[in-house]
């Protein structure tokens, strides 16, 4: 019965503290969830803690939650979960300097489409984690999760040049790995 | 045409890895406010603890170094050592003297009958092959110091750190290779260090002077050689220091953290005697190291980070031939380090680190060991870490 619920549904009877509901949120979203907190805290028992976390914030936070439409829901949650990680991120991490900020320039031919599609979402999410942190939560941030470069800057506290600065980069070392992928010595 | 980002995202979110089963208990768990199965944070790295522990019980179950007990019961000697002229030269004689070691502590200040100059580096022969000379009546036992500065007596060459009053300098920094090995575990090594060094109630400071015994009986076969002393023959040979340690790191600011931990480190050496040939003397030492690391890369593996600190090390027992001996005080060296870590869990790394320490002079210490001959050394030593606040 829990299966069919509708999203706002779904979410009011969370609010009313129904435990099949309750459930029914962790079905239904936490395998997404879990992906989406792995390409930002790298390490898989990290990134499970983060989504058990995220989605009991969630929960004690429903009666909040205003539905936008098909979809609202998981944005919702999936926007808590970000904020978790990149708070996670700036409290162990601190400011990161890459050697490779050196070297700039990039003349990494852009990869085609077909290039691109064989390549396994497992080697795609390994070269994500392979990113330096503000890269990674960049690059996530603004090519899967679809934020500006404005709200990135609020959300991470750096300026709207340093966010595309750090995407550049971001850019650059996936085209490298995509090109040592083709190029067979991945 | 797609752009490969685009597909990269498509890619991201169609990507769906299922679960196992005890998450959702889990997150039950929460949800009922019960304590986390996951254990609790001080204990996360307490696992780590069981390899660095055995590494370091591995270490003590090795075999160490060959049994050679001190026995107080005669020795044959077959050196003798006397200096001709003012210009050195040496003969060695080759003789069954018998030396009668004194089997109870010897109280006596030593005295200086024979002085060898620094050019003595060569082994005296132990074969009976060497020819017996006649004992010349006109030989004299010269105790005039041929070279300018003093040379080696029991005092300041044996076992025991060359005192600077007695005209001997140390060179300040006296960099050579060296490769310190630190393991994990050496928590339970550096419980055990103070039980590894035997004693038999054998005082070995004064174990070179033979004693009055030795004064007031001389080998009536050499009359002329009043005392025969066991003196200490060209440099020691230090082995390599080993370490073994267990070490953490603590967070003080987003790149900065401070790294601690116990050290246990043995340093052994050999020294070569004109009557008792090779002794082996082995100190043990428990230290503390205190370092502030700045950590300049940092991704979700490899950390890099270049560090200066201090080290204590107290000596927690010493033996020269298995026979107890004087101590060294506190010494205080200061730390300049660099490494990589590698992370391979949440809270647990294997790091390699070169390090540059200098240990500080002081007359704290009494033994001569591979550090007090090479006060800046160059070590390499790689283990296992324990990141705290991670």
């Amino acid at each position: 019965m829990y299966k069919d619920l509708d999203e706002r549904t779904l979410a009011k009877y969370c609010s009313q503290g129904d435990r099949m509901a309750e459930n029914e949120l962790y079905r239904r979203y936490a395998v997404r969830l879990n992906m989406l907190c792995k390409r930002y805290v790298v390490d898989d028992d990290e990134a499970k803690d983060l989504m058990l976390e995220t989605l009991i914030k969630s929960l004690e936070k429903i009666g909040t939650y205003e539905y936008r439409g098909n979809g609202s829901l998981y944005s919702w949650i999936s926007r808590i979960a970000i904020n978790n990680a990149l708070n996670r991120i700036r409290r162990h991490r601190g400011r990161i300097v890459s050697l490779e900020d050196l070297w700039m320039n990039d003349n990494i031919p852009e990869p085609i489409e077909d290039e691109v599609v064989s390549i396994p979402k497992e080697k795609i999410l390994e070269w994500i984690s392979r990113l330096p942190d503000l890269r990674r939560s960049v690059f996530n941030l603004y090519c899967i999760d679809g934020y500006s470069h404005q709200e990135i800057s609020e959300m991470l506290g750096i300026s709207v040049t340093g966010s595309t600065s750090a995407l550049a980069k971001a850019r650059k070392q996936l085209k490298k790995e995509i090109r040592r992928y083709l190029n067979g010595q991945a | 045409m797609k752009k490969w980002e685009d597909i990269f995202k498509d890619k991201m979110e169609g990507f769906e890895e299922p679960l196992p089963e005890s998450v959702f208990t889990e997150f039950q768990a929460r949800l009922n406010g019960a304590a986390a199965p996951s254990a609790p944070k001080h204990l996360r790295w307490g696992w780590a603890l069981i390899p660095a522990v055995a590494a370091g019980l591995a270490v003590f179950l090795l075999p160490r170094h060959p049994q050679t007990p001190v026995t107080d019961g005669k020795v044959t000697g077959t050196h003798a050592v006397e200096i001709l002229n003012t210009e050195s030269d040496i003969i060695a004689e080759a003789n069954e003297a018998e030396v009668v070691l004194p089997p109870a502590r010897m109280s006596a200040k030593p005295v200086v009958v024979a002085t060898v100059p620094a050019m003595v580096t060569e082994p005296v022969e132990t074969s009976a092959e060497l020819e017996e000379e006649s004992h010349d009546d006109t030989l004299p036992v010269v105790n005039d110091v041929t070279d300018e500065k003093e040379a080696p007596t029991i005092d300041n060459v044996s076992p025991l750190v060359p005192d600077k009053a007695k005209g001997w300098t140390t060179r300040i920094v006296d960099i050579v290779p060296a490769a310190g090995i630190i393991g994990g575990g050496g928590l339970v090594a550096a419980l055990a260090a103070p039980y590894l060094s035997r004693h038999e109630g054998f005082d070995n400071n004064n174990f070179s002077d033979p004693g009055p015994d030795m004064a007031t009986e001389p080998n009536p076969q050499i009359p002329e050689y009043n005392q025969v002393k066991d003196e200490l023959i060209g440099r020691p040979h230090h082995n390599l220091p080993l370490k073994v340690g267990i070490s953490t790191r603590i967070p003080v600011s987003g790149r900065f953290g401070l790294t601690t931990g116990i050290e246990y480190s043995m340093y052994s050496s050999t020294f070569t005697y004109t009557l008792s040939g090779d002794k082996k003397q082995v100190a043990h030492y428990v230290g503390i190291p205190v370092r502030l690391d700045w950590t300049f890369i940092s991704t979700g593996w490899l950390d890099a980070y270049v560090g200066a600190g201090v080290l204590g090390d107290l000596c927690v027992g010493a033996t020269l031939a298995g026979e107890k001996i004087k101590r060294d005080g506190l010494a205080v060296s200061l730390l300049g380090a660099g490494g990589v870590q590698f992370n391979v869990a949440r809270n647990v790394g294997l790091y390699l680190e070169p390090e540059l320490s200098w240990t500080i002079p002081s007359d704290a210490q009494v033994l001569r060991t591979y550090r007090s001959d090479h006060k800046g050394m160059f070590s390499v030593s790689g283990g296992l870490r324990i990141n705290l606040g991670k």
